[in-house]
């Protein structure tokens, strides 16, 4: 028998024992398998947002002067930031740990809750890194060679290059910077790809937006991301609904706010966006994750399948909890754990939220076969605006004008029909029309009159 | 679809009659608080019926319609019959949302039509919402429709999976469990998962002692030219079962807590007839019932509905 580094000496084995250690290879290959780079660099962002908030821990406030910078390359991956650091304490018993050791308290209203993001991204990134962190009292260095590492033998450990405590550093020094080189194969390739950099750009722009909007300067490369701001349309007897509710749950609190309205019609933007402690982890969502559902008949009204008619809707869905572990994500945050009672009680009240507003876009749709002054609805768009959610104060239920009391119009339809380009051009200075539209209301006006009569 | 009044007088509909008698019994005998306090939330239509019942019979002031037909909005208004009647225009999936569930309420949710997704999504909101103590009755109709196919064959489970949804129906479910009265009894179960479902949702995050529960108290059918269903269920929170109990709907003989239905048939009886039945009811022990010449069949049905019998006159002047 051949002794395992990572294991027990064969000695050390009684006859009735076998050794179940596994090896730091194959942990390290569980550990990062099923982990998209992109995510991983998210991840990592997402641990300095969370310093960002230890360092100011109110709810709502500014971040301004705090800045996190992502450099990457085919050749190293680099992440800087300035909020505040990892104390000696934090890293031995969390940062490094594998896992949160029980009893260890998580940062109020963090998004890295599992204590595995930052380990599992360094793996997956390179063959060595390090990290150099700097709070007002601590300081440390540890690099790391990865295939050293797995080669090991004994327990489990890194070991600090330098580690000072007792300090008293200026706290514009403060900040961890994290570098990995040389990378592995896929992250080389990846990350000097200018479309998977554009695109992971994207992902932690929107990922971030709450926290950019509250002045964090987050780079990628140099370029920095800007917020825009989640919107509604509000104005004309247009409002949106908005809800806000607080959850008592036996492990603690959540907050929970629902926005649900109408937006500028955009399909790929339309649908449910929904964000765990800032971090948005469901974007234009238009699948049954979050009630649309798969139905083919358009009668009545339902929640209907995502349909072009809907790319006016909007919906987000904001929860907030100092303990991380109440909110309904999953661990690559990229998606709802449906069943938690916090998803299952949020996804019924957004099933029930979302109704009027589809019924009005039905509406909306309706009215195009309507004569234009009982077009309702499209009226009070013509009269509203876009509003960033924070400007919209007013808590209560969807509001659009109601349809004109009266007798119902009559149906309206339109004609559609081709004929050559050069006859239409003749007919149209004959009559004067401004368009082919417009020659034709002309000529079907003339008609009826003629035929039909008043 | 045009609104069901222009075409049924819904006064001459004696098994609906019926059934508005027994549902207002029921009501009354709610222990969740003064019924005088309840709300009132159904859909009135032109003829407001049930309202009429509902204020006269039971006292309730606070009483809320939708009604989606907009377009005929005067006609609706000059027909409302008491001042205190709240008139909410629109869809119910747009103007439920408007209902204050948060009062104790009696929802009578009087559908014209079949079960489908919207129906089911109104189910869902009320359950969602509903107070303890609230009641919430939902009709539609139940006959079976088939369906089939271009070439001749079956479609008529694929059509129901189309209007509420596959997940909702059991796997092994085939057209003979439709036939008959399986429409009605595979709604029923329909029905009261979305209930299910809602009110897991909804106790999730609620602690234990506050859960909220429902118990099934209708389940009538009827034919007045249609098949129809009647399902009523009563929410109260965990908290509340001795008053549940108090209510004691179990005395009542038509209340249905389970799968078996509570069938109104209409007797076709002649004044004279139901005159003669009357002077012997209600039963008294086992004596029998002198029925003369009038056929068995009417004489079970009267015995069991005659507190509820409409009488109608039609009056020519």
């Amino acid at each position: 028998m051949v002794d395992d580094p990572n294991g027990l000496a064969s000695d050390e084995l009684g006859d009735d024992e076998i050794d179940v250690t596994p090896t730091r290879a194959l942990f390290v290959e569980m550990l990062t398998r099923d982990l998209l780079l992109n995510r991983a660099v998210i991840d990592l962002v997402d641990n300095s947002v969370d310093g960002a908030k230890r360092l100011r821990p109110e709810r709502d406030q500014r971040f301004d002067g705090l800045e996190i910078s992502v450099t990457l390359s085919s050749d190293a991956f680099r992440i800087t930031d300035n909020c505040g650091g990892i104390g000696i304490d934090l890293a031995r018993r969390y940062a490094f740990r594998f896992g949160r050791a029980r009893g260890m308290p998580a940062t109020p209203g963090s998004v890295g809750q599992f204590g595995v993001g930052m380990k599992r991204a360094l793996f997956k990134f390179g063959h060595g890194f390090e990290v150099i962190s700097t709070t007002a009292t601590d300081h440390f260095e540890l690099r790391v060679d990865v295939d050293e590492w797995e080669l090991e033998p004994g327990p489990w450990r890194f070991v600090f290059d330098t580690a000072e405590t007792g300090l008293e550093n200026p706290a514009a020094k403060t900040g961890t910077r994290i570098s990995v080189s040389p990378l592995r194969a896929d992250a080389r390739a990846q990350f000097g790809n200018p479309a998977f950099v554009t695109a992971l750009t994207r992902e932690i722009q929107s990922a971030q937006q709450q926290y950019i909007d509250r002045g964090l300067l987050i780079t990628v490369n140099g370029r920095s991301l800007i917020a825009t701001p989640w919107k509604l349309i509000q104005g004309g007897g247009i409002e949106p609904h908005i809800v806000e509710d607080v959850l008592q749950l036996p492990n603690g609190v959540v907050q929970r706010r629902i926005y649900a309205g109408l937006g500028d019609s955009m399909p790929q933007a339309a649908g449910w966006y929904v964000f765990c402690n800032g971090r948005m982890i469901l974007e234009a969502d238009q699948s049954r994750a979050t009630g649309w559902e798969r139905g083919d008949d358009p009668e009545g009204v339902i929640i209907p399948k995502f349909h072009g008619q809907f790319a006016r809707f909007r919906g987000y869905v904001f929860l907030d909890s100092d303990n991380p572990a109440l909110l309904p994500w999953n661990t690559t945050k990229t998606g709802v754990d449906a069943d938690t009672d916090v998803w299952r009680n949020t996804y019924a009240k957004m099933r029930s939220i979302m109704r009027p507003v589809i019924d009005a876009l039905n509406r909306l749709d309706a009215e195009k076969e309507a004569p234009a002054n009982a077009r309702a609805i499209e009226i009070a768009l013509r009269n509203s605006s876009p509003k960033s959610l924070r400007s919209l104060t007013r808590l209560g239920d969807f509001v659009v004008p109601s349809k004109a009391p009266g007798p119902k119009p009559p149906p309206w339809t339109s004609i559609q029909f081709s004929r050559p380009k050069s006859k239409v051009d003749q007919l149209k200075t004959a009559f004067g029309a401004s368009s082919n539209a417009h020659l034709g209301e002309l000529l079907f006006d003339s008609a009826y009159d003629e035929h039909v009569g008043e | 679809m045009a609104g069901s009044y222009t075409k049924i007088d819904y006064r001459v509909r004696p098994a609906k009659y019926a059934e508005r008698l027994m549902m207002v019994d029921a009501f009354r005998r709610l222990r969740f608080g003064s019924i005088e306090s309840y709300q009132y939330v159904g859909l009135g239509s032109v003829y407001f019926t049930d309202f009429s019942l509902i204020h006269k019979s039971l006292g309730i002031d606070k009483l809320v319609s939708i009604e989606k037909n907009e377009e005929d909005r005067e006609r609706f208004e000059a027909n409302v019959p008491f001042a205190s009647i709240e008139m909410l225009w629109g869809n119910t999936s747009s103007e439920l949302q408007k209902v204050r569930l948060d009062l104790r309420s009696i929802i009578w949710m009087d559908y014209d039509g079949r079960l489908d997704r919207s129906v089911l999504a109104d189910i869902a909101h009320i359950a969602s919402e509903a107070t303890g103590g609230s009641v919430l009755a939902i009709t539609v109709q139940c006959r079976f429709d088939r369906v089939t196919r271009e070439d001749g064959t079956d479609a008529s489970i694929e059509a129901l999976s189309s209007s509420i949804g596959a997940e909702r129906l059991p796997n092994d479910l085939s057209t003979n469990d439709l036939l008959g009265k399986g429409t009605g009894a595979v709604f029923r179960k329909v029905m009261l998962s979305e209930i299910e479902n809602a009110l897991d949702a909804r106790n999730a995050i609620l602690p234990p002692g506050q859960r909220i529960k429902y118990k099934q108290i209708f389940n009538f059918r009827y034919e007045d030219g249609v098949q129809m269903m009647t399902i009523g269920v009563v929410f109260y929170d965990v908290g509340q079962q001795v008053l549940l109990d108090l209510c004691g709907f179990s005395d009542l003989p038509f209340i249905r807590a389970d799968e078996e239905t509570f069938e109104i048939g209409i007797p076709r009886l002649t004044p004279l007839e139901i005159k003669k039945l009357e002077r012997q009811l209600p039963l008294q022990g086992s004596t029998p019932l002198d029925r003369g010449a009038i056929p068995e069949r009417d004489v079970i049905r009267y015995a069991r509905l005659y507190r509820y019998f409409p009488s109608i006159a039609f009056v020519d002047s």
